[in-house]
C-alpha cells in the first residue's frame, strides 16, 4: 500500500491554510452542534420517563400515608396537580403544534423560540406556575414540619435556580429540571406527611395520567427524531 | 446513476467537500444516519438556497443521496451520506491531520 506523498505537504498559502483551518472549525461545530441535538433527543425521554415514575411513587407515597397531622388542604392539592396536569397539557400542545410547523421546534429549542414564540408563552405560563407554588408554600409552611419545609424550599429554589441557568445558557434541556421539580414536590410533601384522601388520590391519577401523555408524546418524538428521521415540512406552513 | 467524481478531487484534499459550506454539511451528515433539510438548516447555519445549491452538487458527486417525500402534502426532503461520501470524508480527514501535522512540524 503506497502512502499519498502528496498529502503530506502542507497547503502553500498561508492564507489558503488559515481559511481552510476556520472551516474545518466550523464544520467540526456544526457537527458537535448535530450531535448535541440528537443527544438532546435521546435524553429527553430519558429524564421524562425518570419524572414520570418518581412523581407517581411521590404521589402514590401521599396516598397511602397514614400518618396524621400537618393537614395540607384538599384545595391547595387540586392546584399543585392541576398545575401538573396543565403544565402536561400545555407541553403536549406545544408539541403537537410545533410538530406540524417546524421540525426544528422538536429539536432546537433556539430555533423556536425564533421560529413561532410559542416558547416565551411557555416560560411565563411555567413561572407564573412556580410563583404560584411558592404562594402556596409560603401558606402551607405552618402546617408543614421544619424538615419538610426546608426540603421543599431547597428542592424549589434549586430547580427554580437551574431552570434560569439552563434556560438562559439555551442548553435545550430546562424541561427537564421542570420536571425535576414536578418529582419534588410530591416527595416534599409526602415527607411533610400529608394526609390520605380518596380525593387525593383521584388527584394523583389525574396527575399520572397527564405524565403518562407528555411521557408518550416525548417518546414518539424520541422515534422520530432518535435516528435522524423527522419527518417536517420544509416550508414551515405560517397560515 | 454512477457516482461523478470532482475532477479536482484527486489532489491532497478533495475540493468537493474542502469547500467550507460542503465541508459543514458532510460534517454532520456523518454524524446522523439520515437527516431532514431543517435539521440540516439549523445545524449548518447555512441559508435554503445555499443549502441547496451545495447540496446538489454533493448529490452530483455521489457523495449523498437525497430522498424527497410528501408528508402531509408538504415536502420532506431527508439526506444520507453514501459509502463513497463516508469513505471521501474520511480520507479528507487523514489528509487535513497530516496536512496540519506537516504544517505544526514545519513550523
Amino acid at each position: 500500500m503506497s502512502e499519498p506523498e502528496s498529502t503530506e505537504q502542507p497547503l502553500p498559502d498561508p492564507n489558503e491554510f488559515r481559511a481552510a483551518q476556520q472551516a474545518v472549525d466550523h464544520a467540526a461545530h456544526a457537527a458537535w452542534r448535530a450531535r448535541r441535538m440528537l443527544a438532546a433527543s435521546l435524553m429527553e425521554p430519558v429524564m421524562g420517563c425518570g419524572a414520570g415514575v418518581l412523581s407517581a411513587a411521590g404521589s402514590a407515597g401521599l396516598m397511602f400515608d397514614q400518618t396524621p397531622g400537618h393537614v395540607v388542604g384538599v384545595f391547595w392539592w387540586l392546584i399543585i396537580e392541576w398545575w401538573f396536569l396543565l403544565w402536561a397539557v400545555w407541553i403536549l400542545w406545544s408539541m403537537r403544534h410545533r410538530r406540524k410547523t417546524d421540525a426544528m421546534f422538536a429539536v432546537d429549542r433556539g430555533t423556536a423560540i425564533r421560529a413561532r414564540g410559542l416558547r416565551p408563552l411557555n416560560f411565563i405560563a411555567s413561572t407564573l406556575c412556580v410563583i404560584a407554588m411558592f404562594c402556596f408554600w409560603q401558606w402551607a409552611f405552618p402546617r408543614m414540619s421544619t424538615q419538610a419545609m426546608v426540603l421543599v424550599i431547597g428542592v424549589s429554589i434549586a430547580a427554580f435556580a437551574g431552570w434560569f441557568v439552563v434556560r438562559f445558557c439555551q442548553l435545550l434541556l430546562a424541561e427537564d429540571l421542570v420536571f425535576a421539580a414536578a418529582i419534588a414536590v410530591p416527595w416534599g410533601l409526602y415527607l411533610a406527611r400529608a394526609p390520605n384522601s380518596a380525593v387525593l388520590g383521584v388527584i394523583a391519577s389525574t396527575s399520572a395520567l397527564g405524565a403518562v401523555g407528555s411521557l408518550r408524546s416525548r417518546w414518539k418524538r424520541f422515534a422520530r427524531v432518535g435516528n435522524g428521521s423527522e419527518t417536517s415540512s420544509e416550508t414551515p406552513a405560517h397560515s | 446513476m454512477s457516482p461523478r467524481r470532482n475532477q479536482n478531487s484527486e489532489g491532497p484534499l478533495d475540493l468537493v467537500i474542502h469547500e467550507a459550506s460542503r465541508l459543514t454539511i458532510v460534517s454532520v451528515l456523518n454524524e446522523c444516519e439520515v437527516a431532514d433539510f431543517n435539521f440540516m438548516l439549523a445545524t449548518t447555519g447555512l441559508t435554503r438556497g445555499n443549502l441547496s445549491t451545495h447540496m446538489a452538487k454533493l448529490i452530483a458527486a455521489g457523495y449523498v443521496s437525497e430522498d424527497k417525500q410528501f408528508v402531509d402534502r408538504k415536502p420532506c426532503t431527508r439526506y444520507r451520506l453514501t459509502e463513497a461520501g463516508r469513505a471521501a470524508f474520511q480520507a479528507y480527514r487523514t489528509a487535513w491531520q497530516r496536512i496540519t501535522q506537516g504544517s505544526n512540524g514545519s513550523g
